[in-house]
């Protein structure tokens, strides 16, 4: 699949070392569904799988929220209004928000997994009254590395949804929690026997986190996590991402914690 | 305002204990209310009870140098503080904040230990949740230490 080379409409800093990049799709627009990837080239470096983190609703501007952490990652903060990114997608399994329509939903996010789990907030906002009660736990490193800040703040102050940050430590500034995301689970508002929970972060707190809800009474089918590897194709053709009998290219990257639990614990499948 | 039975009767940790470990209890509870910002306990100071939160938030403090103080915990209404009580030197290891008002029960350390040393069955209800607490914190620091979601460079 040829990419399609779209030029840099605006890049921001999120935090110190995570960015937005906003690309042109054009007139025929980008459509996608939250929690899918693209596979985004950049010219003499490299192709990097990265999460589309706008609004779905907004076919008119493609978001990523990067964060740099090898070469073109890193490469993609010096991009410029007007430069040509390649774009390889759609790809991936979305996260699956109709199969929560009805339910509660626990949006689980740690650090920068908030922004893959961004499209999905924003359909299940835009779509409010298909949904019961609908929770965000949002863990960061500290209060210095909350993204997307202003939209947080504007999501804690709805009536119709509860928004819990925690971080792992913090100054006297700080008036809300300290310690890990997991530990709002048990506080956080749902039903855990008609709740829907999708989870992205760092592997080892999705782990946690899956096992939290799992105890609270959560059906291991109806949560759901975002799996990363490294990737090449993106369309289940090299081998590059694979994940035991799954590619996460092309059967994830999101996944349920019933599919995935006996592989999260093993070091090297 | 509960009463310091009906406080320990509706709270979590003590979920399940007999009437007759629950009225030993209740007989050592001493009600506190801390106002926003004050501090319940202090960073080497004596640890002669335990908290029992049933409303509000607190935060445990270290003093790290220069940084001054860092929060590396919040404590929520449910939970307990402090288990420096019940081991040598009976000292708190950190600062005690209220974030709001803490309503709390504060249960005498003194008065518990020497129960559990003479009714070894009431000792093993008491040391069985305080291990539950206990190992709960240390799986959290564990996964704060990992710091997982730094870029790890
Ligand atoms: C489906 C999918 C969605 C993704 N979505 C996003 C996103 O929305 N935003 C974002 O910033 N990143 C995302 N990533 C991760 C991103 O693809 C990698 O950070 C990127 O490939 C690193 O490329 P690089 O050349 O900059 O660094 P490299 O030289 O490839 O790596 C630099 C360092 O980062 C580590 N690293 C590489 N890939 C990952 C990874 N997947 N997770 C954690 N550490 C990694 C390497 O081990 C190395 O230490 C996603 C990955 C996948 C598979
Ligand atoms: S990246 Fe090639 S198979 Fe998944």
């Amino acid at each position: 699949m040829v990419p399609r080379f779209m030029p840099v409409l605006d890049v921001w800093d999120d935090t110190d070392d995570t960015f937005t990049v906003e690309l042109d799709p054009g007139p025929a627009g980008f459509s996608f569904r939250p929690g899918q990837f693209n596979m985004l080239y950049v010219f003499g470096l490299g192709e990097v799988p990265i999460s589309i983190s706008g609004d779905p609703a907004t076919s008119g501007r493609l978001l990523h929220t990067i964060r740099g952490v090898g070469p073109v990652t890193s490469a993609m903060r010096d991009l410029a209004k007007g430069d040509l990114v390649g774009v390889r997608g759609p790809f991936g399994v979305p996260w699956p928000v109709g199969l929560a329509s009805s339910r509660d939903v626990v949006f689980v996010a740690g650090g920068i997994g908030l922004a893959p789990l961004r499209p999905a907030l924003y359909h299940v906002l835009n779509h409010r009254e298909e949904y019961e009660r609908v929770s965000l736990l949002y863990g960061v490193r500290s209060p210095h590395d909350l993204l997307f800040e202003d939209e947080v703040t504007e999501w804690r102050g709805r009536f119709d949804m509860a928004v819990r940050v925690t971080v792992d430590t913090a100054d006297r500034k700080w008036r809300g929690s300290v310690g890990v995301v997991t530990k709002l689970i048990p506080r956080a508002p749902f039903d855990p026997h008609n709740a829907v929970a999708f989870i992205c972060g760092p592997e080892i707190m999705m782990q946690f986190a899956a096992e939290e809800l799992a105890k609270s009474g959560v059906r291991a089918g109806r949560i759901h996590l975002s799996m990363e590897r490294n990737m090449k194709c993106g369309i289940g053709l090299c081998g590059h991402c694979q994940f035991g009998k799954d590619f996460i290219c092309k059967d994830g990257p999101v996944f349920t914690y019933e599919a995935l639990h006996s592989r999260l614990d093993v070091r090297e499948v | 305002m509960l009463s310091p039975e009906e406080v320990l009767k509706e709270h979590p940790f003590f979920k399940g204990i007999s009437d007759q470990h629950l009225e030993f209890l209740v007989s050592v509870a001493r009600p506190l209310r801390i106002e926003s910002n004050h501090f319940l306990f202090r960073q080497g100071s004596s640890a002669d009870c335990f908290l029992v939160l049933h409303k509000g938030d607190m935060a445990i403090e270290l003093h790290v140098g220069a940084q001054g103080a860092r929060i590396i915990q919040t404590v929520n209404a449910g939970e307990v503080v402090g288990w420096s009580w019940l081991y040598p030197p009976h000292r708190w290891m950190y600062d005690g904040r209220a974030l709001n008002t803490v309503d709390c029960l504060c249960l005498d350390g003194e008065s518990v230990r020497k129960r559990m040393e003479e009714d070894h069955e009431f000792g093993y209800e008491v040391l069985r949740r305080f291990g539950e607490v206990i190992v709960e914190a240390l799986n959290r620091t564990r996964l704060q230490l990992l710091d997982v979601y730094g870029t790890g460079d």
